[in-house]
């Protein structure tokens, strides 16, 4: 009975919006860089640590607690870094996160408008994660690696 | 009938809520706060054609939102609203306030006034009308959704791989949702909810409470058509709610179903129903063109919000300036189930058109 409600509720979604789930971007195709500030952990899985940029976790393994940080309109790579996170555009980012702070379900995140502004941030803020490009200057110890 | 109040005799309640404040507190000594405050508001067009014709430019509800952190595990958030009250009079209501702390991953326990989660239009929307997907509340809110509750949850969020959820609260009922009387009445809210995707919420909940006076229920955040209960008797209340909440990139879907029973030692058992229907389809990414159609119908036995039929049709169209801004327009057409003229509640029909822009900032 559970299954097949599962079956029927997977049919309906692909019916509604098929398309999208089939055009998912991978970091990992990317010439992008996870960055993170005493999280607990160096190595994580794509689908895991984007969930914790869509605010589904409240505390890294380590029990700190977690700090989204994003690029903001002036970023002049936020609509790409809004795809790669999310699959939406930076206005649907916005408009995500404004609502999941008013149902008080999440601290709202911290919008930067470079790479350089993200990294500082993450450097100075334990708990804290960033995706910047391969090509800024990031020390080592706050690289996050995908594995898969 | 069976009366479940005074559940929480001072003896058990004070301890556990000067504990919970010394905790939150004493916590909050060793680091730093950090506070965070919004502003919502609409102001709102109406138009209504029936027997008689009026139009209105009213400023709708105004409210102050904060949102504060003591440390990693206690939280706060606050909204309080400031409605017209008619004669340049303007009322002040605390509408969520509420300490909560987060005692293991996703899971936590929470203290205070909140809305209820009984469907996912009042676990989400709350009172900015920037969410909300259409003008009005379904009209069941106006009716029998007991929008607040007073008292202690607990609460878990994106469990598991199926971001699975839970909500397990018991506080005041529906004659005491704020914070006089207190207690008096007791109600108890499970819920559950499923997100398959990040745009997919299903949800079921159960609610029950008894009052005393049925007359002192509070629940009235419809679309303007609620009527004062006359009733002054005890009454049980069962709810049984059900919502299917989809807002992807293209189409919006959202269906409140909702249904009670209550009984009186008057009149004995009365079933009563109702369920919201919205359709958005998403164009240019901040247009939305939009339907609805809402029906509520409660028994003639009903001595909660009284016989009661109606129905209402919703077309209308919205356009999001940014993600603070938005403007609604639309036309509804009210009528009842019944237009025999059997029912002596019938109210008539009638369309209304309304304007709205809401705002956050």
């Amino acid at each position: 009975m559970v299954y097949r409600l599962r079956y029927t509720l997977i049919i309906l979604l692909f019916l509604v919006n098929g398309y999208d789930l089939n055009s998912q971007i991978t970091l990992n195709d990317f010439s992008i860089v996870v960055i993170g500030n005493n999280t607990g952990t160096k190595k994580m899985s794509e689908t895991t640590i984007k969930q914790y940029f869509k605010g589904k976790y409240n505390k890294w393994p380590n029990k700190k607690r977690v700090i989204v940080a994003l690029a903001s309109s002036k970023h002049p790579k936020v609509e790409w870094y809004s795809n790669l996170l999310f699959n939406k555009s930076f206005f649907a980012v916005k408009k995500y996160w404004y609502s999941l702070v008013f149902q008080g379900r999440n601290d709202a995140p911290y919008f930067f408008a470079s790479d350089q502004e993200l990294i500082e941030f993450v450097k100075l803020n334990p708990g804290a994660i960033a995706i910047v490009e391969k090509s800024s200057k990031v020390p080592e110890h706050l690289k996050i690696k995908l594995n898969e | 009938m069976k009366q479940n109040k005074n559940i929480f005799g001072n003896q058990i309640v004070k301890p556990i809520i000067w504990s919970f404040f010394l905790l939150v507190f004493s916590n909050s000594l060793h680091s730093q706060m950090s506070a965070r405050l919004n502003a919502y508001g609409h102001i709102n067009f109406e138009s209504v054609f029936s027997d008689t014709t009026y139009s209105n430019f009213s400023l709708g509800e105004q409210e102050l939102f904060i949102n504060a952190k003591f440390n990693d595990n206690f939280s706060f958030l606050g909204e309080i609203t400031l409605n017209y009250a008619g004669h340049g009079n303007y009322r002040l209501n605390i509408e969520r306030l509420r300490l909560k702390y987060n005692y293991y991953k996703n899971h936590s326990l929470i203290m205070g006034k909140f809305h209820t989660p009984v469907n996912y239009w009042n676990d989400v929307y709350y009172h900015a009308r920037l969410f909300f997907p259409t003008i009005d509340r379904p009209l069941m809110f106006s009716k029998w959704i007991p929008v607040h509750t007073f008292g202690m949850r607990l609460q878990g969020q994106n469990i598991g791989k199926n971001n699975f959820g839970y909500d397990l609260l018991i506080g005041s009922g529906m004659g005491s949702e704020d914070i006089h009387n207190v207690f008096k009445e007791t109600s108890i809210t499970a819920a559950v909810h499923w997100k398959p995707t990040d745009e997919m919420r299903f949800g079921f909940s159960g609610y029950l409470t008894s009052m005393d006076d049925a007359s002192m229920a509070a629940h009235s955040h419809g679309g303007g058509e609620h009527e004062m209960n006359m009733y002054s008797g005890p009454l049980d209340f069962q709810m049984l709610n059900a919502s299917i909440a989809y807002f992807g990139e293209k189409w919006e879907i959202l269906n409140e179903f909702s249904f009670n029973r209550t009984k009186t030692d008057t009149l004995g058992v009365s079933n009563n129903i109702s369920n919201y229907t919205y359709v958005g389809r998403r164009f240019l990414e901040k247009n939305v063109a939009f339907t609805g159609f809402d029906v509520l119908y409660s028994g003639e036995n009903d001595l909660h919000t009284y016989p009661y039929d109606r129905m209402k049709f919703i077309l209308g169209y919205k356009y999001e300036y940014s993600e603070r801004l938005n403007v609604k327009a639309q036309i509804e057409y009210y009528t009842n189930i019944y237009d025999d003229h059997t029912h002596d509640h019938s109210i008539g029909s009638k369309y209304e058109f309304k304007i709205q822009m809401s705002y956050g900032l």
